[in-house]
C-alpha cells in the first residue's frame, strides 16, 4: 500500500503539489488525471525517490520515503515520460546494463529478457538500437526495461504521449494485460481522459491540488452526468434556455446543456422539440468532469 | 561493485559508438599533428639542425617533443570530451534511470569518474604506440623502457588529475551548450597551455609565468623530460648551457619567477595537485544530492 500523506513541493516561486494526500491500495490501477504543470510528474518523481518533497510523507509498503529509499527502489519499475534509455546502444544491450544495476547476474538478466520478449514483444527488434526505433517500439522497450527487476509497484509518467493511435492501443492493451496478469499496483499519469476510464480509483490534480477523486464512473456520476447536445433550428432558443436557468456551453455550431440526469434531457426536449435541430443525450465524459471541476478544458 | 563496472561500461560503449563524440575529443591533437606535418615541425627540424645535430637526432628530439606534448593534449580533451555524457545524462534525465535503482548514488556519480581515467588511458595508450612508432620510422630511435615506464605513470597521474578536474567542474554543468562552449575554448587553448603552437621560451616573461603555473604546462614538461631524456643526453651531452638553452626555451624545463621547478617539484605539483582536485571531486559527489 502507498500512502501519502500531506505532501506538498515547491521550486523556488512555484507550488508544484500543495497538500496532496492519497492512498493506493495494493493490487489496484490508479490514475492521475492533470493538464500539463498539474503536479504529475512531480507526483512520480517523488514517488520514484528522484524528489524529495518538500514537506509531507509517503510510506510504501510501510517503507518511509527519505529513510529507506534503497527497499522502495528494489520494488519499483518507471516508464518515464520520455524514453531513458541509450539511443546508441541495442534494446538487448540496455536491458542487460539495466539489470546489473539490480545485481542480478548475467544468466537471470537473460532469462528475464526472454520471458519479457514474448509477453511484450519485442523480439523482432531486441537487437536494434533504440536510435532506430519507432515511438511504439521504444515504449514498448521502455516498459520491458521497467519490468525488468519484476516490481510490485510500476509508474507510468504518461506513457502513451507523443504515440500515433495504433501505438497507443498497443500500448495500452499492454498495460490491460499487465494489469489482469499480475497483482502488480499500477500508477497512471496522464491527461487522456479516455484513458483513466479502466483504472480502479483516479485522482483529479490541477495546479497542485487535488479537485476530485474516486473510481471513472463515480466521478462521471457525480461531476458530468448526462449532456444535451443539439445545433439550434431558432436562434432565440439559446436565450430562452438561458432564461429558464439552463447552463449552456457552446462547441462550433452545436450547443450543449448540462443535464441532472437523462430524464431532463427528454423533458427539455418535449417542450423546445422543434426549435431543436440535430440532437442527442450523452452521458458525460471525464472531459466533461474535468471541466465542471475545474472550469477549464484538459488541454488548455 | 558488479552494478557500478556495468555503469563503467556504459559509459565508455555509449562514448565509442559515439564517432563525432571521439573525433571531437581528438580534434585538438589532430589539428597540432596537422600544424607539425605541414609548417611547424620542419621549422623545429631547421633548428636542431642549426644546432649541429644530425638530421635523425634533430628528428628523435623534434617528434619526441611533438608526442610528449601531444599527450599533456590529449589528457586533457579526451576526458574533457568524454564526460559530455555525464552532462548529456544530467540533461536529458537518463540519470534518472539509474538513480531509481538500488545502486548507491554515489557508485553513479563515481563511475563517471572512473570511466574518464579509463578511456583516457586506453586513448592514450593508443596514442603513445602510434606516436612511438612514427618516432621510431623517423629517427630509428625506440625510447629507453625506464623512461617509458616514466611516460606511462606520469600519463596515469595527469588521466586522473585532469578527470577529476573535469567531473568537479562539468557537475555544475546544467546544459550541453555550456560543455560545448567550453570544450571549445579549452580545445583552442590548450595548444598554447601546453607550449605546442609556439615554444615558451618565444613567448614574454608575464605570459609564461602565467602559463608556466597551470598544471598544463607542468604536466607537458614532466612527459617531455621523460620522453626526451635519452634524445636530449645524445645531442647535447656534456654541453649544459646548449641543454639548458634548448630545454628551457621549448618547454622541457620550466620556470616559474626565475626560478626552474626541478622534476621532483613538478611531480609533487601534480601529485598534490592531484589529491586535492580527488578530495574536491568526493566532496562534489556527496553533495550531489536529489533536489
Amino acid at each position: 500500500m502507498i500512502e501519502i500523506k500531506h505532501l506538498m513541493k515547491s521550486y523556488e516561486k512555484v507550488q508544484a503539489l500543495n497538500d496532496v494526500s492519497f492512498t493506493v491500495k495494493k493490487g489496484s490501477f490508479f490514475a492521475l488525471l492533470g493538464p500539463n504543470g498539474a503536479g504529475k510528474t512531480t507526483c512520480i518523481e517523488i514517488l520514484s525517490t528522484l524528489k524529495r518533497p518538500s514537506s509531507g510523507m509517503v510510506t510504501i509498503d510501510g517503507n518511509l520515503l527519505g529513510k529507506r529509499d534503497q527497499a522502495i527502489r528494489e520494488k519499483l519499475g518507471v516508464v518515464f515520460q520520455e524514453s531513458v534509455l541509450d539511443k546508441m546502444l541495442t534494446v538487448r544491450e540496455n536491458l542487460l546494463l539495466r539489470g546489473r544495476l539490480y545485481k542480478h547476474s548475467h544468466d537471470t538478466i537473460l532469462k528475464k529478457i526472454d520471458r519479457l520478449k514474448s509477453f511484450i514483444d519485442i523480439e523482432s527488434f531486441l537487437d536494434q538500437r533504440i536510435e532506430t526505433l519507432s515511438g511504439g517500439q521504444r515504449r514498448r522497450a521502455d516498459l520491458a526495461r521497467a519490468l525488468l527487476n519484476d516490481p510490485e509497484i510500476l509508474l507510468l509518467d504518461e506513457p502513451t504521449t507523443g504515440l500515433d493511435p495504433q501505438a497507443r492501443e498497443n500500448l495500452w492493451h499492454l498495460i490491460l494485460k499487465l494489469k489482469e496478469s499480475t497483482h502488480m499496483t499500477i500508477i497512471l499519469t496522464t491527461h487522456y481522459m479516455e484513458e483513466v476510464n479502466l483504472a480502479d480509483h483516479v485522482i483529479i490534480l490541477d495546479q497542485g491540488m487535488i479537485k476530485a477523486e474516486g473510481s471513472a464512473e463515480a466521478l462521471r456520476k457525480n461531476h458530468a452526468g448526462y449532456v444535451l447536445k443539439f445545433v439550434p433550428n431558432d436562434k432565440n432558443i439559446v436565450k430562452t434556455l438561458k432564461a429558464n436557468n439552463f447552463t449552456l456551453r457552446k462547441h462550433y455550431n452545436t450547443y450543449q446543456i448540462l443535464l441532472k440526469d437523462g430524464y431532463e434531457g427528454l423533458e427539455i426536449l418535449k417542450q423546445y422539440r422543434t426549435s431543436l435541430g440535430d440532437f442527442e443525450i450523452l452521458k458525460g465524459t471525464m472531459d466533461d468532469v474535468f471541466l465542471n471541476i475545474t472550469g477549464r478544458n484538459l488541454r488548455d | 561493485m558488479i552494478d557500478m563496472r556495468a555503469l563503467i561500461k556504459r559509459h565508455i560503449k555509449c562514448y565509442l559508438r559515439d564517432r563525432w563524440a571521439v573525433f571531437f575529443s581528438f580534434l585538438s591533437v589532430f589539428i597540432i599533428l596537422m600544424l607539425f606535418v605541414f609548417f611547424l615541425g620542419s621549422y623545429f627540424e631547421d633548428i636542431s639542425q642549426q644546432a649541429g645535430i644530425d638530421e635523425k637526432l634533430a628528428a628523435y628530439i623534434v617528434y619526441g617533443w611533438i608526442f610528449s606534448g601531444l599527450l599533456m593534449v590529449s589528457s586533457v580533451t579526451i576526458p574533457l570530451g568524454f564526460l559530455e555524457r555525464m552532462v548529456e545524462d544530467q540533461t536529458t534525465r537518463a540519470m534518472h534511470d539509474f538513480q531509481i535503482t538500488p545502486l548507491k548514488r554515489y557508485k553513479i556519480v563515481f563511475s563517471y569518474l572512473a570511466a574518464a581515467v579509463i578511456i583516457t588511458l586506453f586513448m592514450n595508450t593508443l596514442n603513445l604506440t602510434i606516436g612511438l612508432g612514427i618516432l621510431y620510422l623517423n629517427s630509428g630511435e625506440v625510447v629507453p623502457l625506464f623512461n617509458l615506464i616514466q611516460v606511462i605513470i606520469i600519463m596515469a597521474l595527469i588521466a586522473t588529475m585532469f578527470s577529476g578536474f573535469f567531473f568537479f567542474l562539468l557537475s555544475f554543468f546544467k546544459s550541453q551548450n555550456a560543455h560545448g562552449t567550453f570544450a571549445t575554448l579549452i580545445g583552442t587553448l590548450i595548444g598554447f597551455l601546453g607550449g605546442l603552437y609556439v615554444p615558451i621560451g618565444a613567448l614574454s616573461q608575464t605570459i609564461q609565468n602565467i602559463i608556466n603555473a597551470l598544471p598544463f604546462m607542468q604536466a607537458a614538461a614532466l612527459l617531455r623530460q621523460a620522453y626526451m631524456a635519452e634524445a636530449l643526453d645524445m645531442a647535447f651531452g656534456t654541453n649544459q648551457a646548449a641543454r639548458d638553452s634548448y630545454t628551457s626555451f621549448y618547454g622541457v624545463e620550466i620556470t616559474l619567477f626565475n626560478q626552474t621547478l626541478s622534476s621532483h617539484v613538478l611531480w609533487l605539483i601534480l601529485i598534490s595537485l592531484t589529491i586535492l582536485i580527488l578530495t574536491a571531486s568526493i566532496w562534489r559527489m556527496r553533495h550531489l544530492k536529489i533536489a
